[in-house]
């Protein structure tokens, strides 16, 4: 039987129901960060993990807005304005990372060495590039912008507070939760405001909610992995496998 | 009493859609969105970026900074439950007038109070 397409509000429905049971925020590093369970060598591991996979946001967005097409002048410019504020509109967001980084004890130049992101995060980096560089545009722009980046405010508003409270990193320190709990809430809105308008077939819809689902389980991975990596009580006896962690 | 100030003309305004003015001593920032022009202090309150430099989406300016979405018409914030001294604004003979008399809410707006429901 042929698929009837979805209202907005049924659609809009179907996307949460998508991510259900498998956001981040449910992940084990992440309830370990919220019940202050981490130490800021752990941080320092999210934060050199981290950066490989925002810090190229702007290129996975740039290869959908160049996939989208000239018509879609609005979804077009709303990437445009997610990038910019991503990148030049005020303090590059990355930047904002590495300061919490380097109050955890690592350096830039960790941050920034791929080195350091373990094979889980490096998956996820290429995931994004495929799913940017060679999905439908419509889909992509719902796997990253709504099922990748309109998670972050519910899982920031959960993680900033015991930053301060139970870590004690200072305001200034953790500028980057802060930022995205309101940057990625309309962020994502945007996102949410392209698939809605352009997935405007039965089958582009599935294809949509298929690509939401499949980003809510690689971010789920990424972040189950930081802790089945780095904050796991294993190591292993070889000195260069346990600088590695576990797993 | 304070007085109606000119701010800018309107035409200006129309094509680039946002415009920083100084009136009486104040930055403030014109927005032309939805037919109708709407003036907010230009210093973010949260932490002091200009909005003129922010962009428009769904009828709130969003800060430059960290992207605080104020509603154009109330300066309401709903993240922050916080408030964006705006200006009262009028158009005449293809000019703007600003009253440099900031407002600022201490409770959230009503649906019908924002930009959304009437822009």
């Amino acid at each position: 039987m042929a698929k009837l397409l979805l209202d907005k509000s049924q659609f809009r429905a179907a996307i949460k129901e998508a991510m259900q049971g498998r956001e981040a925020k449910d992940a084990s590093f992440s309830l370990a960060w919220s019940n202050g369970d981490l130490r800021r060598e752990h941080f320092a591991r999210w934060a050199e993990n981290h950066y490989h996979y925002v810090g190229p946001f702007a290129d996975y967005l740039a290869h959908i807005y160049a996939n989208a097409p000239d018509h879609a002048t609005e979804a077009k410019d709303f990437l445009l304005q997610n990038m910019y504020e991503e990148e030049l509109a005020d303090i590059r967001h990355t930047d904002l990372l590495i300061r919490f980084a380097e109050a955890c004890g690592t350096t830039r130049e960790r941050v920034q060495d791929p080195r350091n992101m373990n094979p889980v995060t490096r998956g996820l980096q290429g995931w994004c590039y495929a799913t940017a560089m060679r999905s439908n545009w419509v889909a992509a722009t719902a796997a990253l912008v709504v099922g990748l980046e309109s998670q972050v405010p519910d899982i920031y508003r959960r993680q900033y507070p015991p930053l301060l409270e139970k870590y004690g990193f200072s305001e200034d320190e953790v500028e980057f939760f802060e930022l995205h709990i309101t940057s990625d809430e309309v962020h994502g809105e945007r996102g949410y405001e392209i698939v809605m308008r352009h997935a405007d077939t039965p089958e582009l819809q599935n294809t949509c909610l298929e690509a939401v689902r499949d980003a809510a389980d690689m971010r789920f991975s990424y972040t189950k992995a930081l802790y089945d990596y780095y904050v796991r009580d294993f190591k292993h006896a070889d000195p260069e496998l346990a600088a590695v962690g576990s797993v | 009493m304070t007085e109606w100030i000119k701010a800018a003309d309107l035409a200006p305004l129309q094509q680039r859609r946002k415009l920083m003015v100084s009136v009486a001593g104040q930055d403030i920032a014109l927005f032309y969105a939805g037919g109708t022009v709407y003036a907010l202090s230009d210093i973010c309150i949260h932490k002091q970026s200009r909005l003129s430099r922010g962009l428009v989406f769904k009828g709130k300016v969003v800060c430059p900074g960290h992207q605080w979405a104020f509603d154009l018409k109330t300066g309401w914030v709903d993240q922050w439950s916080k408030c964006q001294p705006v200006f009262p604004v009028k158009v005449e003979h293809g000019v703007v007038y600003v009253l440099p008399e900031p407002q600022v809410r201490e409770t959230e707006p009503a649906a019908h109070e924002r930009f959304c429901e009437t822009g």
